[in-house]
């Protein structure tokens, strides 16, 4: 009877939205990977926040601007060299695209030390537009995105902008915008997940529970109703359940707080409405305001680095597996601590789960035969993957620092000096006093002074050669020889994530070891969860299920 | 299903759902214009054979890709005339350049292509030659390599796709620069 079985079908964003950002972050450029992660999420929050006008309308008139001032070329049209031929989407390669200044009957366009200057028409009536070389990343990202949801935009923009004037811009930037919100209104379904947090308030106000108050018990047994509760849209996955309870009890906070107040008063008009005609929500979506505050409030506290999985790619530091333990972690920190229990058993059993899920896709047989198995190692044993997990961050980490001595030797010095106790800090600082007080440290020199400060001092050898030991046995990709000085960048981002990582993970074990301090009988707790899981599982998977 | 009206902390939600599902890159992602700009070039993804089943299995994506070549090309054969369709191993050649097929002496299932190109351009001596063939519904994406005094060779088995519609007389064969 499959009817009855809860599908995840249709419950939130849609697979065709997901396949664009996967293919962003995984688009392969002639410089490596083409579009920065950070690039990447900004896009990322102005789609989710339906902040994208503002956005739009800075493509177009950079789009404006290459059309008219950038050369033609055999075979290709200027927009189609300045993004995808020359990629001339980073500051530098920006810089280089414009390097000759444009006039003509539309206007002008000209690269100062700041900003790409343009001014659109003549005489009084022009009107000038400055875009930051370092905006350009971004808006290529917007600009592949357009390009994958509507490519007659491509077209469009170029017949459209080629001797265009103001008015061509504000059309062309409206019919960016719309094609957005059309593409948006099939593939982001908010009001499906506006019915998930009213489904979550709906069941904190009926069992007198207040977010502040919300703990462990609460989530598992939100879980176990809303999977139980036919009427619900679909809670199958108890990691869907814990984090759609904290992304609700975030946001409840942040509105609660001082901050949004702001925010909140720009909703009062239309929270007295009830049903909105499409034309207002139309309207409102290009509320260039209420977007900012919106994407502000919403990921003030996400980190600029939010996705594990592209520390497995190049360099790779983490296993698949090891990323997705850890981006939870990530990407819930500040409840990690309250919510001690809820992680854990995301960690355990929503990947029991998971397995469940995979083995339902196989077969029936196989399914079965996860169904009777479930984990067996206790809470207790949680604490050794914590601690694998640490050991290799910390090798990963050494490798890393053996590449950043060859090709980034100042950042990487001083990464390891910190290392040293004080007194040997304080040795080395005469040292370098006595020595080198004379001349400006180049980054040749730090190379030569790295290998000085290893022949002085032993503690400080000892650690460079146990970064080079970890390095000599990895041979993971981007590990298996010394980069060039040119992807000094991509090795640093990866060293700064890794040490955050390690942060996080430190922090975890510590909680988790007082947590089986306190609490008395970790086993206990696990024993009993195990009950709840298996038996939950057994009714959304088991035999009268399996088809 | 015409939605009320979002409060604040529903918006707020909303946003965060959305980002983290959006974060789920388990999806299989998709073919943007950068990957066919990329296949259409010398500077081939390292996961071109895959971009272009999926080109093949859509035609949106193969109209988008037939455009680029088509824009793109340095040289083009068009199908062939009936005569010349009659035979097993057709031969292409106009001024810009020549394709042969010659099947090896030893090995009689393989089949040498000969490609000869009278101007070359410069990277045709530096990257690989990128052939496009278009064939009713199916494009595929050759490369030969970098010429040596104007030629190049491949070697195929015969019953190689590519091969197939290398040979095929209906096809459009365009050299891109």
């Amino acid at each position: 009877m499959t009817s009855t079985m809860p599908t995840t079908a249709r419950f939130g964003v849609s697979d065709s939205l997901r396949s664009i950002f996967a293919g962003l972050s995984q688009a392969q450029g002639r410089y490596g990977q083409k579009y920065s992660d950070q690039d990447i999420n900004k896009v990322k929050q102005y789609i989710c926040c339906r902040n994208y006008s503002k956005a739009s309308l800075e493509l177009v008139y950079l789009c404006w601007a290459i059309v008219n001032a950038c050369p033609a070329r055999r075979g290709a049209t200027q927009l189609e060299a300045f993004f995808w031929l020359d990629e001339a989407h980073s500051p530098q390669r920006c810089r280089l695209a414009f390097s000759q200044p444009w006039q003509g009957e539309a206007g002008q366009v000209a690269i100062t030390s700041d900003y790409l200057s343009l001014n659109i028409g003549k005489g009084a009536g022009s009107k000038s537009f400055n875009i930051s070389p370092a905006r350009v990343g971004v808006l290529a990202v917007l600009m592949e995105f357009i390009v994958t949801v509507d490519p007659s935009l491509l077209t469009h923009l170029h017949n459209t902008l080629f001797g265009g004037n103001d008015k061509d811009i504000d059309q062309v930037a409206r019919l960016i915008q719309q094609s957005i919100y059309q593409f948006l209104k099939e593939h982001l379904p908010e009001a499906q997940i506006q019915t998930r947090y009213r489904y979550f308030e709906n069941w904190l106000n009926s069992n007198g529970i207040s977010p502040s108050t919300l703990d462990d018990t609460h989530i598992i047994t939100f879980w176990q109703d809303a999977c139980a509760d036919e009427q619900a849209q679909s809670y199958v996955l108890y990691s869907t359940a814990l984090f759609d309870a904290l992304d609700a009890i975030s946001a409840m906070h942040i509105v609660s707080s001082q901050q949004a107040v702001n925010f909140a008063a720009s909703f009062g008009q239309q929270a007295e409405q009830g049903e909105v005609n499409p034309e207002q929500v139309v309207a409102s979506q290009f509320d260039d305001e209420k977007g900012e505050m919106l994407q502000t409030l919403a990921f003030a506290d996400v980190a600029t680095f939010d996705e594990v999985k592209t520390l497995c790619i190049m360099p790779k530091c983490l296993t698949i597996e090891e990323a997705e333990w850890l981006q939870p972690l990530v990407s819930y920190t500040p409840y990690i601590k309250p919510f001690l229990l809820s992680f854990m058993r995301l960690q355990v059993f929503a990947k029991w789960q998971s397995v469940l899920v995979q083995a339902k896709r196989k077969s029936a047989a196989t399914l079965t035969e996860k169904l009777a198995e479930p984990p067996v190692q206790a809470y207790a044993m949680y604490q050794l993957e914590i601690d694998g997990l640490t050991k290799a961050l910390e090798n990963t980490q050494l490798c890393l620092q053996h590449v950043l001595l060859n090709i980034e030797p100042e950042y990487a010095c001083a990464e390891l000096l910190q290392q040293l106790p004080t007194a040997q800090l304080q040795q080395i600082g005469q040292w370098l006093a006595e020595h080198r007080a004379h001349e400006a440290i180049s980054s040749e020199s730090w190379h030569s002074l790295s290998k000085q400060l290893s022949l002085q001092f032993p503690p400080f050898r000892h650690l460079c050669d146990l970064s080079a030991q970890a390095f000599k046995k990895n041979n993971k990709a981007g590990f298996k020889q010394l980069p060039s000085s040119e992807q000094g960048d991509i090795y640093l981002a990866a060293f700064e994530h890794i040490t955050s990582l390690q942060k996080l993970t430190q922090a975890h074990g510590k909680a988790v070891e007082q947590l089986a301090e306190t609490s008395g009988s970790l086993s206990r707790i696990f024993s009993s969860d195990v009950c709840i899981f298996s038996h939950r599982f057994n009714t959304l998977y088991g035999d009268h299920h399996a088809s | 299903m015409q939605a009320n009206a979002a409060t604040p902390a529903e918006a707020l939600f909303i946003a965060k759902v959305a980002f983290r599902e959006l974060n789920n890159t388990s999806s299989e992602p998709a073919v943007l214009y950068n990957d066919l700009m990329r296949l259409v070039s010398q500077h081939a993804p390292s996961n071109s054979k895959e971009l272009m089943a999926k080109i093949n299995a859509s035609l949106p994506l193969r109209k988008q890709y037939m455009v680029l070549v088509r824009c793109q090309r340095f040289t083009q054969s068009q199908a062939l005339a009936a005569a010349s369709s009659k035979e097993e191993m057709p031969l292409r050649q106009n001024q810009d350049f020549s394709l042969k097929f010659k099947r090896d002496s030893v090995e009689h299932s393989q089949i040498f292509a000969l490609l000869h190109i009278t101007h070359p351009t410069d990277s045709h001596s530096a990257y690989p030659v990128v052939l496009n063939v278009i064939s009713g519904e199916q494009c595929e994406r050759i490369e030969f390599p970098p010429l040596i005094d104007g030629a190049s060779q491949c070697l195929f088995d015969q019953s190689d796709k590519a091969l197939q519609l290398l040979l095929d007389a209906d096809a459009e064969i365009s050299i891109m620069p």
